[in-house]
């Protein structure tokens, strides 16, 4: 008896195994076989701004880009977002912009920053004085903070 | 540098590995030293990355160049210890059925060939997924960047959102890997992760060959690889599949210490069961539940101690760290496992066990599942109740683990499991999976042997095997 479910038992594990490589082996290699193809001929942009398009649909991925080309070396920024607070999508920009800007760092508060980034709002309701105002996007606008003493 | 450098970085790694294995004697001779190649190199890989996670608390990064020149003194001394210490080989005899090694070398060079078709992917794929880019891609790529941990990114609250108690392993290595490209490639970063999985095949080959006649083995390890869950989750850089690949391994060593008490096997699992602590939160619930099971089933207590610090020990800097700075896991805080907290919301467990469940059951995952349960039942009656005890404690104690974290959250029950359940099961599915081939070998090689004194059909080995075929009570010493 015991023999028998140990054969039973050794036999059933085989064909289990059989079983799973046969279901899963070919979905699997089309799925890469896919995946190479949906992916070989994106340049370098597309995909790092991917994430962006893919989780923000409704934000043009090159703002990201324009938030990046304002900063200079060394520079920390902060995001003034025009948004209202109930939309997901404010925190969701922002996510990404702490991912996408990285090694500049972001700061809770404007006057801290070198930079603001002001998304659909404008830097004169910051009470914070700025120069170098550029409308840079039709949804973002960047200032640099001046601080005292600079 | 770009790829050359990814690829001498992977080269580093296993001439650390090599050397490691040299220096602890844990290959007899070079036939040996060959067949742990994978092994080496998931060590190398493994020793690395904890370092540099390690020196990622105190704001020192590890370079490629440094890396080398470690790795490369580590492999000259340890293939000299090696090669002062060369036994001669013994060839593996045990019963096998005609045409095994066929099978068993067809699914390894199967399985090769999916990791390679699932490369070239792996080398244009962007981050796209959120966690992968939100938590582990920015971790990545802030300790690149800003060279350690002391900085807004791993300390401020605007930083809050990119979940800042993770532990560092899986960026600390990310981060090496950048460096090693010459910049931030996104895309090529993948075949490290790529590289884990080589790193798993390769280990879980050598440290289950000796017990898990080729043909079964092979056509597991394959089983596993091609199983959904296991190369798309890893190429969205969640954490969830090299936490499982770093479970499965300890455990996988744990499993063969308790049948043959070899210290290197004890060795082996803090390593792999050390990186699953420094890799997520729930790796500490995985390796401890593993450490348990051990204990209980052992007849040698005191090395499995000595284990358990050793494992738990390298995550201390960091829980200090994230003390210190006052970081806290939004998804659960000490005080949630308080007996008053969790009095308050006992209508959580029936969804979280049930949701749980059903994400092991019917969740596609191949056949894994089930291959584990029959396993455990090959394993009781080939009279190997210990081990299979081993598995099964292991298994309720880690699911029960992770029922009281979802039980004790604070977070909304509903969209925290649909947002994590499908992933944090990975270590269960794949660490019973890994398991699987150790626990139904014994099964195979008796039903084998017995097959073959009844009618002859099998390959006319009749040189004693090493490891009796014969029903035992006891694992291990049959």
């Amino acid at each position: 008896m015991l023999r028998a479910a140990r054969l039973v038992a050794a036999l059933g594990f085989l064909v289990l195994c059989l079983a799973s490589i046969v279901r899963t082996i070919m979905p699997t290699a089309i799925l890469w076989h896919s995946e190479r193809i949906r992916f070989e001929r994106a340049t370098a942009r597309q995909s790092r701004l991917y994430a962006a398009l893919i989780s923000l649909p409704t934000v043009d991925s090159f703002t990201f880009e324009h938030m990046r080309a304002a900063l200079r070396p060394g520079d920390t920024y902060a995001i003034q977002m025009g948004l209202p607070r109930e939309a997901a999508a404010g925190s969701w920009i922002e996510t990404f912009a702490r991912y996408y800007l990285l090694p500049h760092l972001m700061v809770a508060r404007a006057r801290d920053a070198d930079v603001v980034l002001s998304f659909h709002a404008t830097p004169r309701s910051l009470g914070v004085r700025v120069t170098d105002v550029r409308h840079v996007a039709h949804d973002l606008v960047v200032s640099r903070v001046v601080h005292d003493g600079t | 540098m770009g790829l050359s450098g990814l690829l001498l970085l992977n080269v580093t790694f296993l001439a650390l590995g090599v050397g490691v294995i040299g220096l602890f004697r844990a290959a007899g001779n070079w036939a040996d030293l060959v067949a742990k190649l994978g092994l080496a190199y998931l060590a190398g890989v493994c020793i690395a990355a904890l370092a540099a996670a390690e020196l990622a608390i105190v704001n020192v990064s590890i370079e490629p160049a440094a890396l080398a020149l470690v790795a490369a003194s580590v492999l000259v001394a340890g293939l000299v210890r090696f090669a002062r210490g060369l036994a001669p080989a013994a060839p593996l005899q045990e019963a096998r059925l005609w045409g095994s090694r066929v099978i068993g070398v067809a699914a390894l060079l199967q399985t090769g060939l999916l990791l390679g078709v699932a490369g070239t992917a792996f080398a244009v794929r962007p981050f796209w997924e959120w966690d992968g880019w939100a938590i582990w891609g920015f971790r990545a790529r802030a300790l690149y960047a800003l060279g350690g941990v002391s900085n807004p990114a791993f300390e401020s609250h605007v930083y809050a959102h990119h979940m800042q108690d993770y532990p560092l392993f899986l960026p600390a290595l990310e981060a090496t890997a950048f460096r090693a490209l010459g910049g931030v490639d996104e895309r090529l970063v993948h075949l490290q992760l790529l590289g884990l999985a080589v790193g798993f095949v390769g280990a879980l080959w050598a440290l289950l060959r000796p017990r898990v006649p080729m043909e079964l083995l092979g056509l597991s390890i394959l089983a596993l690889v091609a199983a959904p869950g296991m190369l798309d989750t890893l190429a969205a850089n969640y954490a969830d599949v090299p936490l499982a690949i770093f479970v499965a391994l300890g455990l996988v060593a744990l499993a063969r210490w308790l049948l043959d008490s070899e210290p290197r096997m004890l060795g082996w699992a803090v390593l792999f069961l050390a990186c699953g602590t420094l890799t997520k939160n729930e790796g500490a619930l995985f390796a401890g539940a593993g450490l348990v099971a051990a204990f209980l089933v052992a007849s040698r207590r005191k090395p499995l101690l000595i284990a358990a610090v050793a494992t738990f020990l390298p995550l201390v800097p960091w829980r200090v760290f994230v003390a210190l700075h006052h970081i806290h896991d939004p998804a659960l805080r000490p005080r949630d496992l308080r007996p008053g907290a969790l009095a308050q919301h006992t209508d959580r467990i029936g969804p979280a066990a049930s949701r749980l469940l059903r994400e092991l059951v019917f969740t596609q995952h191949g056949l894994l599942v089930p291959m584990t349960l029959v396993a455990l039942f090959a394993a009781i009656t080939a009279g190997r109740k210990r081990i299979a005890l081993f598995a099964l404690t292991w298994l309720s104690v880690s699911f029960a683990g992770l029922v009281v974290v979802y039980w004790a959250s604070r977070l909304p029950l509903d969209w925290y499991l649909a947002t994590s359940a499908p992933r944090i099961v990975l270590s269960l599915v794949i660490g019973g999976a890994a398991l699987a081939p150790l626990l139904a070998g014994d099964a195979w090689k008796q039903s084998l042997a017995e097959l073959r004194a009844q009618k002859g059909l099998y390959t006319s080995t009749s040189i004693p095997t090493p490891i009796s075929t014969a029903p035992s009570n006891s694992d291990g010493s049959a």
